[in-house]
């Protein structure tokens, strides 16, 4: 692990008592999820009243709202924060090239990200029984999951960085975030929302409900990746001018 | 001049067929000479005659359902492969449920994939709404009726004289005629398809008058044999008065009585007039011609025509659907009474995913307490081999092998015999489950049936002797779909009752095992055994008035082992009910199963697990005396 950023997330998820605990407990609240919006009733029940168990529907919006969260609040670097090495440190105390710092952060929000993702999977296949979803789209939910957990995790890293420099940024930034994502784009742009895109599917056959969120949320991850390296680069040259004019 | 003519041959030979390749003539018709009527079955004709190239492709008849602007409009598209060779003209036929005159059918040729001509048929204007009687006749014969019966003001009477070749070669496709009369028309000319639609037709409710008389011979009568026999022995003068009119109600007045017909003595029935039952509906056998007897004896003819036409069984229209009448739910709960169809308890779903939650605290844990960064590295390995573990399993061990399949299908299928004729209807009613939305195709082979159509039925494709219906089904849901066939099933019977007793006969003159034959009275089941094809059961039922009789597990009853218990106590919960009958109770009530089904469906490779049952049913009226 060359990447001095990958070993510090190594060490901080892996080791960090926080972080130990924050993922057993996503395990478990998904595993909770699933427990308790499993159907009471048996299959005749939703047979005679033409209704459908709402257990990977419930359990799918759970695990968006988890991973969304969680990653924003990882990107925030709320959670032991006294193990990580702060954005300012790295860009003017070390001689490491923006590159590799953004690539460090963005490799270690991907992978964390995706295991954030995965400790509910097991829960989300449980769910999907009763719900007589095929694996496709309980697949493309888990996508959708991934996707709406990494933008999170984007934006959580974002605010952070500006937030280092500005507490106003940094204690409403994230909320902000949130607001924007689960309920502004239920009027602006509905397929961005992600609630709104993995409760289609439990009804879906295939992917293509989803397609258009999925290509949305990737979208938005990128935009904010973008933006995330524009604001380290700018940092940095900000930082460089400081130390010249010093 | 020459420079023309190879223009013109140049046209003719090459640049207009290459321009006409799809150059069709299409011609559609709609009922009975333009006419038909609403909430009945409809028979449709079609003309195509290829211009250009050969055609071969698929005629399709698209008919929208529900209101014009509500939700619930929906389109049904009946399909047939058709092949016309050049220069050719072949005639094609639906039969479709017209349940509306504001939607314009839509017929549509399609030849190798590409829309070759498109004609939309308007509704308005033509539908009846008084009685529709169809004449097969070379005269006008019946039109001194339609004074009788229509007003300025509303049309009580539609008469139709239709040429041969026009009448409908599946049963239903007389649905919406009250009365088919055979006069003087060419019945030489019918085709057998055709007799054996008017014969089912007749089993199923219909009403046919035969007229004989001078001009029925022995060809008339030799071309109807499949409907009975009607060969004709003589050609006598017969008295009005005595030619039979009290069989139909009609009293004949004094003046009229000694009025003379010249009439046909019938080899069977004599010269007198004749019912003859077939299943549900009779053939009305008149010596004489009907024509000459409105001129001799106005008075008879015109309350005959009243009683024929007044005489008419009020629920004998077939419907467009049926829905529910299995009671799904009932027979779903009946069938699948089996734990593996119960979702797994909430606390086994609880322990498999806090075995993975444990599993996973364990391997953070550890990796927590590792010091070696080399060691720690394995957490990778051991979360993903956990997971997949869990996954894996929780898949298999939950969804595949703890719940049902994916789609199911529970078929009903019932032959009810009306007594006369060995003739029963067999309405098939198939229950289609599924866990996963999708189309499902459902085929019925061998002679015509109809298929009223379900909600969400979108194509009924025709084959030359299939025919089949496609079927929506969502995640979750579940459908019902009809077939209805009019079918020969010599279960005869016969019953003598007085007071507290019924001696009952029945005689299976089938091809099929009937087992578990069972009589219901007042609810009260008697075993009457199993009928092998040729063999008779004769049964004293005498009436029981202990209470404790009744109370006796129909399935102990009835059948020996669990499965056949399940399905008899559907029966006879159903029977009981006396639902079944969906109208007026029967004194008695005689069930049993063919070991085979009689309208059987071929359902799509997307059903796992089918359940099938078939009843015979005979409902006896006590009154009845077959």
């Amino acid at each position: 692990m060359s990447n001095p950023l990958l070993t510090e997330a190594a060490a901080v998820y892996l080791r960090r008592r926080g972080y130990v605990t924050l993922h057993i407990t996503v395990a478990l609240a998904m595993a909770l999820a699933a427990v308790v919006f499993w159907p009471p009733h048996s299959y005749l029940h939703f047979f005679r009243t033409g209704t459908q168990p709402l257990v990977l529907q419930a359990t799918l919006v759970v695990q968006v709202l988890l991973v969304t969260c969680v990653s924003l609040v990882a990107g925030l670097d709320r959670i032991a924060d006294d193990s990580i090495v702060r954005h300012s440190e790295w860009l003017e105390r070390t001689a490491l090239p923006v590159a590799v710092i953004a690539r460090g952060k963005v490799c270690a929000a991907v992978i964390h990200t995706a295991f954030l993702t995965l400790l509910g999977l097991p829960a989300v296949v449980v769910a999907a029984g009763p719900a007589g979803t095929p694996s496709t789209p309980v697949f493309a939910g888990q996508i959708i999951v991934f996707l709406s957990g990494l933008a999170g995790r984007t934006a959580g890293m974002i605010v952070a960085h500006f937030g280092e420099r500005n507490y106003v940024v940094r204690i409403t930034g994230g909320w902000i975030y949130l607001a924007l994502l689960f309920i502004a784009t239920i009027t602006v742009y509905p397929p961005l929302n992600p609630i709104a895109a993995v409760a289609t599917a439990p009804a879906a056959t295939g992917f293509e409900p989803m397609l258009e969120s999925a290509v949305a949320l990737a979208g938005l991850t990128l935009l904010l990746m973008i933006a995330y390296r524009v604001s380290l680069s700018r940092h940095r040259r900000s930082a460089g001018r400081q130390a010249h004019d010093a | 001049m020459r420079r023309s003519g190879a223009v013109g041959f140049w046209l003719t030979v090459v640049i207009v067929p290459l321009f006409a390749q799809h150059a069709l003539h299409v011609e559609a018709s709609i009922g009975f000479g333009g006419f038909f009527r609403i909430g009945s079955w409809t028979p449709v004709s079609v003309s195509v005659t290829s211009l250009g190239s050969d055609v071969s492709g698929l005629l399709s008849l698209q008919m929208e359902r529900g209101e014009r602007l509500g939700a619930t409009r929906h389109r049904v598209v009946y399909e047939r492969p058709i092949e016309v060779a050049r220069g050719d003209t072949k005639a094609y036929s639906f039969i479709v449920p017209l349940e509306t005159s504001i939607h314009p059918l839509t017929v549509t040729v399609t030849d190798r994939d590409e829309v070759a001509h498109t004609e939309r048929l308007d509704l308005r204007g033509r539908p009846v709404s008084g009685r529709l009687v169809l004449v097969l006749t070379r005269r006008p014969s019946l039109d001194f009726l339609l004074p009788l019966y229509n007003t300025r003001e509303e049309r009580g009477l539609e008469l139709l004289y239709s040429l041969p070749e026009h009448l409908p070669d599946r049963w239903h496709g007389y649905d919406a005629a009250d009365l088919v009369v055979l006069h003087d028309g060419r019945l030489h000319d019918l085709t057998a398809p055709q007799i054996a639609a008017m014969r089912d037709w007749i089993a199923s409710g219909g009403r046919l008058v035969v007229s004989g008389g001078p001009h029925f011979g022995m060809r008339e009568s030799g071309a109807i044999v499949p409907l009975g026999n009607f060969a004709v022995s003589a050609i006598t003068a017969a008295a009005v008065g005595e030619t039979g009119f009290g069989d139909l109600g009609v009293s004949v007045p004094e003046e009229e009585r000694g009025a003379v017909t010249m009439s046909s003595a019938f080899a069977e029935h004599g010269s007198r007039i004749a019912r003859i039952p077939v299943g549900r509906g009779e053939i009305v056998l008149l010596p004489f011609d009907y024509a000459q007897l409105a001129g001799i004896a106005p008075r008879t003819s015109t309350a005959m025509w009243d009683a024929l036409l007044d005489g008419l069984p009020a629920d004998r229209r077939i419907a467009t659907e049926m829905h529910g009448r299995v009671f799904e739910s009932d027979l779903l709960a009946n069938q699948l009474a089996l734990p593996i169809y119960r979702f797994p308890s909430r606390i086994v779903v609880l322990a498999f995913l806090g075995f993975w939650v444990l599993g996973l605290a364990a391997i953070l844990a550890w990796a927590a307490g590792e010091r070696h960064p080399g060691r720690r590295r394995l957490v990778f390995p051991a979360v993903a081999a956990l997971l997949a573990l869990v996954t894996a399993g929780g898949h298999i061990a939950l969804t595949r092998r703890m719940q049902p399949v994916a789609a199911l299908a529970l078929g009903i299928e019932r032959a009810e015999l009306a007594g006369y004729g060995g003739y029963a209807m067999v309405t098939r009613e198939t229950a289609l489950f599924s866990r996963r939305s999708a189309e499902y195709s459902i085929g019925y082979a061998g002679s015509p049936v109809i298929i009223p159509m379900a909600e969400r039925a979108h194509h009924v494709r025709r084959q030359e002797h299939a025919e089949a219906q496609i079927v929506t089904v969502d995640r979750w849901g579940h459908e019902t779909n009809v077939a209805l066939q009019v079918m020969p099933f010599p279960l005869r019977w016969s019953v003598r009752s007085g007071p507290g007793y019924a001696e009952i006969v029945l005689t299976n003159a089938t091809r099929h095992d009937i087992s578990h034959v069972v009589l219901l009275r007042s609810g009260v089941p008697e075993r009457l055994g199993d009928l092998g094809p040729g063999s008779i059961v004769e049964h004293l039922s005498v009436e029981r008035t202990d209470a404790g009789f009744a109370a006796v597990l129909w399935e102990d009853f009835v059948a020996d082992d669990a499965l056949r218990a399940n399905r008899a106590r559907l029966v006879g919960d159903i029977a009981r009910r006396q639902r079944f009958e969906g109208g007026a109770a029967a004194d008695l009530i005689v069930v049993g199963w063919t070991d085979r089904p009689l309208l059987a469906a071929s359902l799509d490779a997307g059903f796992r697990t089918t359940v099938d049952l078939h009843i015979v049913t005979i409902p006896i009226h006590l009154e009845q005396e077959q």
